[in-house]
């Protein structure tokens, strides 16, 4: 180590762990080696650095499996293990907590030249990295629904909400939620995907258990725009005007299920009262 | 540097606590004296880890193991993770607090495995002020574990055991003897594992590990590797017994973090480990 600081070991480790393996005859045209570093034969050091390259790649791909279980059923363990290994090479971690990693994975997989051809992989991809995210996110409870009864009945449309911090809200043209369910079964029963539709999907913590549901398309609409701080009355204003864009027509008596529905999920941490 | 009183662990044996064995742990309240967790595990912001890991501490000792601070990186260590570090023994008040003679980060990257140093004075250096910065931060004492490592680094100053414990006199610390690491070292480097251990002096030990490892064959001979998939083999056992006669009786934990077992399984290990600090008593 005489001619080179720790920094500077670290550094060519670093590069070499994450590069593809290489031959003891590459090496020796390399000035730029490991292994004259290493105390033992030139083969029996690229034995060595190969067990650690593994270590790297299949610890960090293994986090990656437990974070896209379905994702990796889908396409299979040598698929997946390929494409893990390829991401970590060029998007490795900057965190040291894994639970944070990832996110990136649902482009690259939609990318990657064997799953190009699986429409609805990214939006799998999505919904894990979300139940994951939800899985982690901070503990806060839902207001009591008893609380809501010191707002005067003609106030109630200009409540807004603040919502779970674990909440996502995402449109797929695939059954992804069926399609997710299905292959956590150890028998998963076949999908149509010829006769189905589209999914409006919210995922979200409910105390421990994280709650994948596929809403109605009026529902999701009404819930982004609550999600977004919009009032009761400016959210189902906005949710009319999009139910007719599609050529349909919302009743308003359909408001108050709908928003029942919504408080029943306990998907809420507070609500305001906005003064006009 | 004066350090905040810890809640003891006792010189008994413990596991590693692993999510598959939550719900037996709380509704069996099994007779195991103490837990280990990563700490890296319980960083996120908060859901069903916390839950239950603030359930289980109400009955149980717990230790927090880091593995994501990167105590040898030249660069220095993340201050980011270390206040999430800070925050994690601040909540819940682990009666050790331990880290690695390793490092995982370069710059920005993280490898996620504990990577070899050599053993130079300016490793020396790096290690001492970065565990200066730790024990500062978190205003306690912690301890450092002795790694399993596949390759020897030419040119050191040191041997491993002498810069270990050169280390904990210069900066304060504990040291963490994992067991198996010692052995595979050994095995890998062909030194004495037992010398090794006579090396090390007993005032400086705090917790002991022990875990299982595998044999892989490669063109140039056999390796063994520290994959904590399987149970303690023999050898480790003896070595552990030798261990316990020179350094006394310590904390020790069973690790079982691949293929993790059933609770009867990882807690067996545990009884086993018992068995041989009775009788060492």
């Amino acid at each position: 180590m005489s001619q080179l600081t720790l920094g500077q070991y670290q550094a060519l480790f670093c590069q070499e762990l994450l590069s593809q393996s290489r031959l003891a005859l590459d090496y020796d045209q390399n000035t730029d080696s490991l292994l004259p570093l290493i105390d033992s034969s030139p083969q029996q050091a690229l034995d060595r650095i190969a067990i650690y390259r593994n270590n790297v790649l299949h610890s960090i791909s293994a986090a990656l499996g437990d974070l896209y279980p379905v994702v990796k059923r889908l396409i299979g363990d040598d698929c997946f293990n390929g494409a893990a290994v390829e991401f970590v090479r060029q998007l490795p971690p900057s965190d040291p907590v894994l639970l944070h990693y990832g996110e990136a994975f649902i482009e690259f997989i939609a990318q990657f030249p064997a799953c190009q051809n699986i429409g609805f992989i990214k939006d799998i991809a999505m919904l894990e990295y979300h139940y994951n995210r939800a899985f982690h996110s901070e503990d806060t409870p839902s207001f009591e629904l008893s609380e809501l009864r010191i707002i005067a009945p003609e106030n109630l449309g200009e409540l807004s909400f603040t919502c779970h911090q674990s909440l996502t809200l995402f449109q797929s043209a695939w059954p992804v939620q069926d399609i997710w369910h299905e292959n956590l079964k150890d028998e998963p029963e076949l999908i149509d995907l010829d006769q189905s539709t589209g999914s409006n999907i919210l995922i979200y913590r409910q105390v421990m258990t994280v709650q994948v549901i596929n809403l109605d398309t009026h529902c999701y609409q009404f819930l982004k725009q609550l999600s977004a701080g919009a009032t009761i009355n400016t959210a189902w204003q906005i949710t009319s005007q999009h139910a007719v864009g599609q050529g349909e027509t919302l009743d308003e008596e359909e408001l108050s299920p709908m928003l029942g529905y919504l408080l029943n999920l306990q998907l809420f941490t507070h609500f305001q009262l906005t003064e006009n | 540097m004066k350090f905040a009183q810890s809640k003891s662990i006792p010189a008994s044996a413990g596991v590693g606590l692993k999510p598959q064995h939550f719900e037996l742990i709380l509704t069996q309240q099994p007779d195991i004296a103490w837990f280990e967790i990563h700490a890296e595990n319980y960083m996120g912001a908060g859901g069903p880890m916390h839950q239950y890991l603030n359930a289980i501490r109400q009955n149980y000792p717990i230790s927090i193991h880091g593995v994501g601070l990167s105590l040898g990186s030249a660069t220095g260590l993340s201050v980011a993770h270390l206040n999430r570090l800070q925050h994690l023994v601040n909540r819940y008040e682990p009666g050790m607090v331990s880290e690695h003679l390793s490092w995982s980060r370069h710059g920005d990257t993280v490898l996620n495995d504990l990577l070899p140093v050599p053993y130079t004075k300016e490793s020396l250096q790096v290690f001492s002020q970065n565990i200066d910065q730790m024990q500062t931060t978190l205003q306690r004492q912690i301890l450092i574990e002795n790694p399993s490592s596949y390759f020897e680094l030419i040119d050191g100053d040191f041997t491993e055991h002498e810069f270990l414990v050169t280390l904990a006199k210069q900066s304060g610390c504990k040291l963490l003897l994992d067991v198996n690491n010692i052995y595979i070292s050994a095995c890998n480097h062909g030194f004495d594992a037992k010398e090794y251990v006579l090396s090390i002096d007993p005032t400086l030990v705090g917790e002991i590990h022990l875990a299982g490892h595998s044999v892989q064959q490669t063109q140039s001979g056999t390796v063994r590797i520290d994959d904590h998939g399987s149970m303690v083999c023999d050898a480790v056992w003896q070595l552990y017994q030798f261990t316990l006669a020179h350094i006394g009786n310590r904390p020790t934990l069973i690790e079982w973090d691949t293929d993790v077992p059933s609770w009867q399984v990882l807690n067996q290990q545990a009884q086993l480990a018992k068995q041989f600090l009775e009788v060492n008593e």
